[in-house]
């Protein structure tokens, strides 16, 4: 099966190198049918044809939490087994087709390392769901078709021409702060380093550069800066990196040499929630080709966005600022021309300076009351009736409601 | 003369902190609305429920620190010129002013950014989605702690003025006992100095150098014990400017005469005693703190009630005096005797009738292991809305109307909104107020953009959770409206034209009892502040020094961005 | 200084009251024994939790036998308890002395177990511990009270309590010493 496959991409490759790119764009973009309109991690479909396996993180930072599916809409070749991989992160998730269809992993679950997998032999579109976090927008699409571009990282050798130009991260790197959008291109060197606890993601959190292409056979050679507590860089799913425990220590270097071409992503563990990861792209670019949206959107598009609908939040904070002002005008209007009224007619008034005021008159006491004519009967009425109130409410709240229930012992 | 006449420069001072003020609740008490809406599920269309933190920060920002601290400095500027009868230093309340402006303006923005998209800004995204609270490890942008940090700092020098101002008087009345508004007004600042001291440590010399990144780590607890070392006492900071308003106006506006100021003295000092050493009633399910020091908060909070019932009867009996003078008889009849028709009496009395009941839910609060019963539900922000919420908002609200005429020279426009504004406040507060502490009760949280959860569901203890979240969005829209009704007056009464009779007066009568009744040794702020701090070090000295024992920074947590 | 009798008899009435409260908690603590999360938990390393060495319990959080007792280790982190959130909720056996060791992967989290009196905050670095008794089986809510971040309002969970005869320790995947196990086995004969 697997070498039918093989050959047919090897077949496929040289039409497919005109013409193909990293995502499906040139082949069209499936219609999800705005499938994917609340999905914030989505990002275009990325195309993984022409791998035996292909892996799908479950519990990937999106939709404001660890609430999605890393990549969400990918497309795959006829055989190919798809697994979900749980990260362990943002509870219990599963894997469910949506509406009738093969995909059902069973009850929520939460645990790194669990997963579940679906060898799809039919063409077609397969939507899921994981379920109780539907409603944020944990969702994800499988579409299934036969056809096949380059891009993958399994083997194919010499045949592909490697990632395209803007590769499709398919929003790995959302949180990535240091992540400007562009792969840094150092195919032209024999050895690369990137390093390893560089200033981002609020902290020394960050390798830089973040987005790196290098050509086949490069030495890529992380290097520590001390900075940002312990780090490590470890492949992201299945993959080749693995540094080891994080070690924090200034000059500490790890190192690996990229024979495979495809893209490589890895994460620094401890800092990965805070957004320490990056991505190693071997081969390519390829030509002509438009990639997603620029491959994973960094952290904004650039401009101000607002949650919610714009005109509503904005609106209400200027009218409610304002409103009192506006309002005020209006009275002006009404009252404009009427002279402030004062106490007897015809004063005389001054030729400069301020209108002149004055207050209202003191208003003597019906009945003068001296400090020795006074017993304060009402308040004592009055604190007596608190008084009682509350210690009967403290009574209940302590004998009845609190105690009544199971409590801390020792 | 009218004391814009009698002190302009001063007069200018307080228009401006009233100005900043509003400003802030106007869109404090907005935010205010958003979040009765969205949490009760009743509209969630405003913001995402990820943003609705936010517009939290902002609703606790603005209204619990801005609205606050503006007002009490504009009301205490006006207070200490009253009572001594010369303007302020002017050179050293200005700067405070525009020192805590600039406070304002960068902890705003830097809230704001958390609602259109965190740009980043010198390499930190701009948000501040830390709560009111900004516990560690949560971090917010460095400008966020700056701000805050300069709205303190501001507030240290306009206590500054006031006592420069003292001295001043007091070399010219040698020997005179400091008038009664005066020396609430130092007392609270003494007490505002002790207490800041904790959350200065806190945010200068850790929260904004971990924020900025020059330190890696920072001890949760020991950051979060800072903060409450504050958090409490900045309550009485908030209470002591509405109980100089209960105490030394209130009896004027029924007709009376203060009850008694020597107990006023009193209780004010107690207040200086006791505020700060009662911060862990606030940290009572903490771990990493030993009971014992939890036991010694919870006595000495309990001993706090002593001044606020004094209160309740000294301030209760000036009133009634009041009505006895307009001729009243019986033992509750008297209360009808009132001028229930004016908002600045109207709004003082609800106010003070609704703290009563904020003092009950406050005594839960304060009863160490009942407050397991209701510690973070939402039977707490029920609480604190009677009282800062209410207790103070309202009765600054209703002294507005009394006040902003004297220091604008301008009549109270808009009087038919005045005149009902404090019972649509106490209604809309006494709706919202009692279904949240009944939401409570069934452990429904707080600080949370919806409290529905899959693994199971709420029961409501008296009545069902669904009226409960559908009279808290009444209640909370009641006070939108409430609050905006108060700036509509306020709005047009600032851009009226000066001139005419006011219909207020500021003569304040002599107390039934007077300050020659009340012994000198209240007036010895350095024994009374040098007791207030030994009380400190014995109830927090040990539990801070067993936190910075393992290390100022252990154990640490790195910052975590929201 | 004149006080007033009236206000003599209220100074006296409210410490009255006053008093009457330290008592009432006073009787809550010593008489009932309702305990206050205290620093008996010890502390420990934030960072370890979230990486899962610490060399504890906490690195595979559930219910365990220590010493005869019921333990719950549970690892709270933005946005789920584990054990207690989703499908994985906190089984205790009624009628049994619970000890519930709760500690923070990141932010401070808060622990409540609803309609009960179980309720504590989770501080990064220390461990909350705390013990309860359930005396009648049924399900409780469990939820993150304290603000941790943008999907703070989805860390809820649920803590069922068994009948202890149908509370079986193998069948709960639960962890325990050899001993233990042995003891187990003799007693079900």
């Amino acid at each position: 099966m697997a070498l039918s496959r093989r050959q047919f991409v090897g077949a496929a490759a040289g039409t497919a190198a005109l013409a193909a790119t990293g995502t499906a764009t040139a082949q069209e973009e499936p219609d999800y049918g705005g499938w994917f309109d609340d999905v914030s991690n989505y990002d275009g479909t990325v195309d993984q044809r022409g791998q035996d396996t292909v892996t799908i993180t479950v519990g990937a930072q999106g939709n404001n939490g660890a609430f999605a599916f890393d990549p969400p809409a990918v497309m795959v070749s006829p055989g190919t087994e798809v697994v979900w991989e749980w990260n362990g992160e943002g509870g219990g998730h599963n894997v469910v087709s949506d509406g009738d269809g093969p995909l059902d992993s069973g009850d929520p679950v939460s645990e790194a390392g669990t997963t579940y997998s679906h060898t799809f032999e039919s063409e077609g579109m397969f939507k899921y769901v994981c379920v109780p976090h539907e409603a944020l927008g944990m969702k994800g699409a499988v579409v299934v078709r036969s056809g096949g571009s380059g891009g993958g990282d399994s083997d194919g050798g010499g045949q592909q021409q490697g990632p395209p130009a803007n590769p499709d991260y398919g929003g790995w790197f959302d949180d990535v702060s240091n992540y400007d959008g562009t792969t840094v291109d150092r195919t032209d060197a024999d050895s690369v380093e990137i390093s390893v606890g560089a200033q981002g993601n609020n902290g020394a959190f960050a390798f830089d550069p973040p987005a790196v292409r290098v050509t086949p056979g490069t030495e890529v050679t992380w290097t520590w800066t001390g900075e940002g507590g312990g780090h490590n860089v470890v492949s992201d799913g299945d993959g080749p990196l693995d540094s080891g425990d994080p070690v924090s220590e200034a000059g500490t270097t790890y190192s690996y040499t990229f024979e495979e071409m495809g893209v490589y992503k890895y994460v620094c563990v401890p800092h990965e929630s805070l957004g320490m990861k990056g991505a190693v792209v071997v081969g390519g670019p390829l030509d002509g080709g438009s990639g997603g949206s620029g491959g994973g959107s960094g952290q904004e598009g650039g401009g101000i966005e607002l949650s919610g609908p714009q005109w509503l939040l904005s609106g209400s904070v200027l009218l409610a600022f304002f409103s009192p002002l506006l309002f005020a005008f209006a009275m002006r209007r009404r009252q404009s021309g009427r002279p402030p009224q004062t106490s007897e007619g015809g004063e005389l008034r001054r030729a400069t300076g301020p209108e002149p005021v004055e207050e209202a008159a003191e208003t003597e006491p019906a009945v003068e009351l001296g400090h020795d004519e006074y017993d304060p009967k009402g308040t004592a009425a009055l604190v007596a009736f608190y008084f009682v109130l509350i210690g009967l409410l403290w009574v209940f709240m302590y004998f009845v409601e609190f105690l009544g229930r199971v409590s801390i012992i020792g | 003369m009218v004391f814009v006449d009698s002190y302009p420069k001063t007069s200018k001072l307080v228009r401006s902190e009233f100005l900043v003020s509003f400003i802030a609740l106007g869109i404090g008490a907005l935010f205010g609305v958003i979040q009765a809406l969205h949490r009760t599920g009743v509209f969630r269309g405003f913001v995402s429920s990820a943003d609705y933190y936010t517009i939290l920060t902002g609703h606790g920002v603005l209204l619990a620190l801005v609205f606050t601290t503006f007002f009490i400095a504009g009301l205490f500027a006006w207070a200490v010129t009253n009572s001594l009868e010369r303007e302020l230093p002017q050179r050293i309340a200005w700067s405070a002013f525009w020192l805590m402006l600039t406070g304002t303006v960068l902890a705003a923005v830097s809230i704001i950014g958390g609602i259109v998209g965190s740009p980043s800004i010198l390499g930190h995204d701009l948000e501040a989605d830390v709560l009111f609270t900004f516990y560690a490890p949560m971090k917010a942008h460095p400008a966020f702690y700056i701000g805050a940090a300069l709205i303190i700092v501001g507030s240290w020098i306009a206590g500054l003025a006031y006592f420069k101002s003292l001295w001043e008087w007091r070399s010219e009345n040698p020997g005179e006992r400091i008038p009664l508004q005066t020396f609430m007004v130092l007392t609270t600042m003494l007490m505002w100095y002790i207490s800041t001291i904790g959350v200065a440590v806190e945010v200068v010399a850790f929260l904004i150098p971990w924020s900025l990144g020059l330190i890696q780590n920072v001890d949760p607890l020991l950051t979060r014990t800072l903060f409450w070392y504050f958090g409490h006492p900045v309550v009485y900071f908030w209470l002591m400017p509405a109980y100089l308003v209960w105490y030394t106006i209130l009896p004027k506006l029924a007709g009376g005469r203060l009850f008694s100021d020597p107990l006023a003295r009193v209780v004010f000092v107690a207040f200086l005693l006791l505020s700060t050493p009662v911060g862990f009633h606030h940290q009572y399910t903490d771990p990493g703190i030993p009971s014992g020091y939890k036991f010694i908060a919870m006595t000495n909070t309990m001993f706090l009630l002593l001044p606020s019932l004094l209160t309740a009867f000294t301030v209760v009996a000036s009133v009634e005096h009041g009505a006895r003078q307009r001729g009243a008889k019986g033992y509750l009849s008297w209360l009808r005797d009132l001028p229930w028709d004016k908002p600045a009496f109207a709004g003082c009395m609800l106010a003070g009738l609704m703290f009563a009941a904020g003092g009950f839910s406050g005594m839960i609060n304060a009863g160490m292991n009942i407050n397991y019963l209701i510690h973070n539900t939402i039977w707490v922000p029920g609480h604190f809305h009677l009282t800062v919420g209410t207790a103070f908002a309202l009765t600054a609200m209703a002294i507005s109307y009394w006040l902003v005429p004297q220091i604008t020279g301008k009549k109270l426009r808009q009087r038919g909104l005045a005149v009902f504004q404090p019972y649509v406040w106490f209604v809309g507060m006494a709706v919202m107020s009692n279904a949240m502490h009944r939401a409570g009760l069934a452990g429904i949280p707080r600080r949370t953009a919806e409290p529905t959860y899959d693994e199971f569901a709420f029961e409501g203890v008296a009545g069902t959770v669904g009226e409960m979240r559908l009279q808290i969005a009444i209640g909370g829209f009641l006070l939108f409206v409430g609050a905006a009704m108060f700036l509509i007056v306020m709005a047009d009464t600032l851009l009226a034209r000066r001139g005419g009779t006011l219909s207020v007066n500021s003569n304040i009568p002599e107390p039934l009892s007077g300050p020659d009744h009340s012994p000198r040794i209240l007036d010895n702020y350095k024994l009374w502040t040098a007791i207030a701090l030994l009380l400190i070090v014995i109830a927090y000295g040990p539990p801070l020094a067993s936190m910075v024992a393992d290390g100022l920074f252990a154990p640490g947590s790195p910052p975590i961005p929201v | 200084m004149q006080v007033h009798r009236f206000e003599k008899v209220w100074l006296g009435a409210a410490i009255l009251l006053i008093v009457g409260f330290i008592a009432t908690i006073a009787y809550g603590s010593v008489g009932v024994g309702v305990g206050m999360v205290g620093d008996s938990g010890g502390q420990i390393s934030a960072e370890a939790v979230q990486n899962g060495n610490t060399g504890t319990q906490f690195d595979d959080p559930g219910v365990v036998k220590e010493d005869g007792q019921y333990v719950v280790y549970v690892v709270a982190r933005q946005f789920q308890f584990s054990p207690g959130t989703g499908d994985t909720p906190i089984r205790v056996p009624a009628g049994e002395n619970v000890t519930f060791r709760v500690t923070s992967a990141d932010v401070v989290h808060g622990f409540s177990v609803v309609e009960t009196n179980i309720n504590t905050m989770v501080i990064p670095g220390q461990v909350s511990e705390v013990s309860a008794r359930f005396n009648e089986p049924g399900t409780y809510g469990l939820i993150c009270h304290e603000y941790c971040g943008a999907a703070h309002h989805t860390m809820g969970g649920s803590v069922e309590v068994v009948p202890p005869e149908e509370y079986d320790m193998q069948q709960e995947n639960i962890d325990q010493s050899a001993d233990d196990a042995q003891a187990q086995e003799e007693a079900d004969q």
